[in-house]
């Protein structure tokens, strides 16, 4: 290949991909949560232990006594829509879904480490392991939190140890956060003919793996009060490379790099209450350092975001032996400030409700497993934007006068809703007590 | 896209060009270590062995309770998994060779589960499993190169990519089980845009050479997208001490597809490729095995596997006839239980070449398999007499030794006498070497 006439091409922006943490999409989104969790809002980091406090808060893991395992599947609809001014509406709905898996069990035997507690947790959505758009203007109208961050898979493997006889737990796990290396080299093959020409790709992938931690701490003050506080470490994913093509006289030759910003540092707290023993209110409060956000082409936002507390409550009843009614509400102030400037994220304060139940299959002669329903609405108030146009760029210098190409631009207004239902089962395994049942005939 | 000598010559359209990959059939690490330590250390020939958690990749019906086994048995594993390649090619002046990608040393974590669902759920014999592959170092790591560029076919990717396995194992009836597992695995999808904003004529002080410096902003829409091999056994135990097996075990392929385009390039448009890879192919395989216990405290596993290489493709996505051929390969495992709490591994697995470049454009790297295995298993903390311990560990080591063979390209078997000459094989090679690996795995019991 010559280099007469070679072009450079100069990649100022790159890709980026984005995986996820452990069995949420996100702090407060109604997509991958397990399903108990799910239908109490996501509240319950106090504990008693979940499926998903490995996530949540791994020191709630110090009051299960037993080996336990979750299987549950989810899908929904997510619906948005912007609208310039004197525009219509552009609306967009996908499908959302996953399904997820979960071990918690207690360390085994009767030694020294007989208070530690495991556990693991995987999440796959249904469609795509992992979905990640990164336009390549900055204007582009996207919905902030929901969009990419919906789609993808996650791990969380953690433990926790059970302190003063119990009345204590701390636990700590790490999620696996991947990032992406991508170098690539392109070469035209002088030997192809001119009617099929051809390119010899040397491409390689790589996924390092990144940790991002959860410490939380869960105690019980009283019989019929839990309290619990997390820390839960920000995520962020890279994609790096490099781009060095030539083919014909083009030549790129530019590096890759880009940020997908996952999850804030968050610090929850959150308290339990069973004032009688069929009836369990659980409230939390968690500060999230969105403060910190980058957008997908690695910059902090102008205006950068805000950090937010948001809330969540759930209750839980027995209304009899073998069936448990559940509610929830969260409430999630936005992070995003007023877009007046070049980025249009669309979001709003959003407000999420949701209802479920627990129906035990032993009732029904079905074994000791519990099934476990739910359904969850969430929705966003209306987000409107009046652009400042002298905080504008001008999109052409070289015609006369502002030229301004912003997609947002003068003003737009946009919005959206969740839905999502949800099933799952709990499965009790092992034996117990051990070895007392050692006798026991198998089969 | 050919320049010409006035300047560049290209397409104002897309110009779409299929692009070479790398090692092809870069097979999963289980596809010949076997999953787990146990399994390593019986050469992989678990077909007709049920009871663990490699079931799920060795014959998915073994994960259904076995008669004798504790009730509501949980049992999970952590397990270490390290391989080191001893690998040379060299020219038949005997310099050696540098390939595409090297052959790298894995280390890898392995999780698995396996679970009796009898009580749980009702149903009695019903047994489930899952089990994950991490790479120490990535979630994955793979490379593509073009066919004709020398790489090894299995060495170099197999091992670096996450795998997640989860089944069902019911046992109907005392003396048969069935069982069914899906291998998961994740394609991946890059569409690329680049729209060049800013372009300005430029002169190399060095050669001189004149060309334009492009300002271009770049967007890429990622997907990763599941893929399911099925896996497919049953077991059949006609007497006591006897087991039949009978396993189908679906294609297994990893694809990396999509395009790059360049928009808005000054004096040229819109130009681009397309791309499509397939870096990790295990064919359909059908196995058939046997376990029998022909003395007390020893059992016998062996299996015979027939893979269906002759629709291999490379990781170009391409076929070549005559190439790739079908493989039938033997396993043999043995256990010897030396006391209560300890039992002893050897096996033997002979794993057949699946290309060969006949003096063909191709320099992909394959050489038949003679695997040694050797392992052990120990029950640890046995409140109810050995076997039923709370915690056992397990060892393995493979030594596997590469044959190789020689190329001579045959240049009937080129388009042309310039593609003879590109060709980085041209002048002929020779490869062999050796691959060592070891796995040892932690299970404890609920």
């Amino acid at each position: 290949m010559t280099r007469t006439g070679a072009i450079r091409v100069r990649l100022v922006v790159a890709a980026t991909v984005a995986w996820g943490s452990a069995a949420r999409a996100q702090t407060g989104v109604p997509f991958g949560d397990e399903p108990r969790s799910a239908a109490l809002a996501g509240s319950g980091l106090a504990g008693p232990a979940g499926l998903d406090s490995v996530d949540r808060n791994p020191g709630a893991l110090h009051t299960l006594e037993r080996p336990v395992a979750a299987l549950w599947a989810h899908g929904g609809s997510l619906r948005w829509w912007f609208a310039r001014r004197g525009e219509p509406r552009d609306t967009q709905t996908r499908f959302v879904g996953g399904f997820g898996v979960a071990l918690v069990a207690p360390w085994p035997g009767d030694g020294p480490l007989r208070t530690v507690r495991l556990g693991v947790g995987l999440h796959v959505p249904f469609e795509h392991a992992l979905s990640v758009d990164a336009p390549p203007r900055d204007d582009v109208p996207s919905l902030a939190l929901y969009e990419n961050r919906a789609e993808r898979m996650a791990v969380t493997v953690g433990g926790a140890l059970a302190l003063l006889d119990g009345a204590i737990g701390l636990g700590a796990a790490i999620r696996f956060v991947p990032s992406l290396r991508t170098p690539t080299r392109v070469r035209y093959d002088p030997g192809s003919s001119e009617r099929r020409p051809r390119v010899l790709i040397d491409l390689e992938r790589e996924l390092p793996v990144g940790l991002a931690p959860v410490v939380g701490v869960a105690a019980q003050p009283l019989r019929a009060l839990h309290v619990g506080l997390v820390y839960r470490g920000r995520a962020v994913m890279r994609a790096e490379g490099s781009n060095d093509t030539r083919a014909g006289g083009i030549r790129l030759d530019d590096p890759i790099d880009f940020a997908a910003f996952v999850e804030p540092d968050v610090l929850a707290f959150g308290v339990s209450w069973q004032p009688v023993a069929a009836l369990r209110v659980q409230a939390d409060a968690g500060w999230a350092r969105w403060s910190r956000f980058v957008t997908i082409h690695d910059r902090r936002p102008d205006p950068p975001w805000r950090d937010m507390i948001e809330a969540r409550a759930g209750v839980e009843i027995d209304i009899v032996r073998s069936i448990t009614l559940r509610a929830g509400l969260a409430y999630e102030p936005t992070p995003v400030p007023p877009q007046r400037r070049v980025s249009n994220f669309v979001d709003a304060d959003r407000l999420l409700v949701t209802a479920g139940a627990g129906i035990g299959l032993e009732a029904l002669g079905l074994g000791r497993a519990r099934l476990e329903l739910y359904g969850a609405w969430l929705a966003m108030a209306t987000a409107r934007a009046h652009k400042d146009l002298d905080a504008l760029p001008d999109d052409d210098a070289q015609t006369p006068g502002r030229q301004i190409r912003n997609l947002g631009a003068p003003a737009w207004s946009g919005s959206a809703t969740a839905w999502q239902a949800g099933l799952g089962l709990t499965l009790p395994l092992g034996r117990d007590p051990w070895p007392a049942d050692d006798d026991e005939a198998s089969r | 896209m050919r320049p010409s000598a006035s300047g560049v010559r290209v397409p104002s359209a897309v110009v779409a060009l299929c692009f070479a990959g790398s090692s092809l059939a870069a097979a999963q690490h289980e596809d010949r270590h076997g999953l787990g330590a146990r399994a390593m250390g019986l050469a992989g020939a678990m077909a007709a062995r049920a009871g663990s958690f490699a079931a799920l990749y060795h014959g998915p019906a073994g994960l259904a309770p076995v008669p004798g086994e504790r009730a509501a048995l949980l049992e999970a594993s952590v397990e270490t998994f390290v391989a080191h390649p001893f690998v040379r090619v060299e020219s038949l002046r005997g310099e050696p060779l540098r390939t595409a990608a090297p052959a790298r040393s894995t280390f890898a974590l392995l999780f698995g589960v396996r679970a009796d669902l009898s009580r749980a759920l009702g149903v009695r014999g019903l047994g489930a499993g899952f089990s994950l592959y991490q790479p120490g170092d990535a979630l994955a790591r793979w490379s593509n190169h073009p066919d004709d560029q020398l790489q090894w076919l299995h060495l170099t990717d197999r091992t670096h990519r996450i795998g997640a396995m989860a089944g069902l194992g019911w046992r109907p009836l005392r003396w048969l089980a069935v069982g069914a597992a899906a291998r998961i695995l994740f394609d991946i999808e890059t569409l690329t845009v680049a729209r060049v904003t800013d372009a300005e004529p430029q002169t190399d002080p060095t050669t001189g050479e004149s060309y334009v410096d492009v300002t271009a902003q770049l967007g890429e829409r990622v997907r990763a997208y599941g893929r399911l091999a099925p896996v497919l056994s049953v077991l059949v135990e006609p007497t006591e001490g006897l087991t039949l097996a009978a396993r189908y075990r679906g294609s297994s392929e990893v694809e990396d597809w999509g395009w790059t385009r360049v928009e808005q390039v000054p004096a040229i448009g819109t130009l681009g490729f397309v791309h499509r890879f397939s870096h990790h192919v295990e064919p359909d395989q059908l196995t058939v095995g046997v376990a029998l216990e022909p003395a007390p405290r020893w059992s016998l596993g062996a299996e015979v596997a027939w893979t269906d290489w002759s629709n291999g493709r490379s990781a170009e996505h391409r076929r070549y006839p005559g190439h790739f051929g079908d493989t039938i390969d033997p396993a043999v495992g043995i256990e010897w239980e030396a006391s209560a709490a300890v039992a002893m591994r050897a096996g033997y697995r002979f794993v057949r070449r699946t290309f060969d470049p006949f003096g063909g454009p191709a320099n992909l790297l394959d050489s038949d398999e003679h695997a040694l295995t050797v392992g052990a298993g120990v029950e640890l903390g046995a409140p109810g007499g050995a076997r039923s311990g709370r915690w056992s560990i397990d060892v393995a080591l493979r030594v596997a030794w590469l044959p190789g063979d020689t190329e001579r390209k045959d240049w009937r078997r080129f388009a042309s006498d310039e593609e003879l000459e590109l060709n980085p094989g041209r002048d002929g090679y020779r490869w062999s070497g050796w691959l060592a690996s070891g796995a040892l795995g932690v299970r404890a019991r609920w």
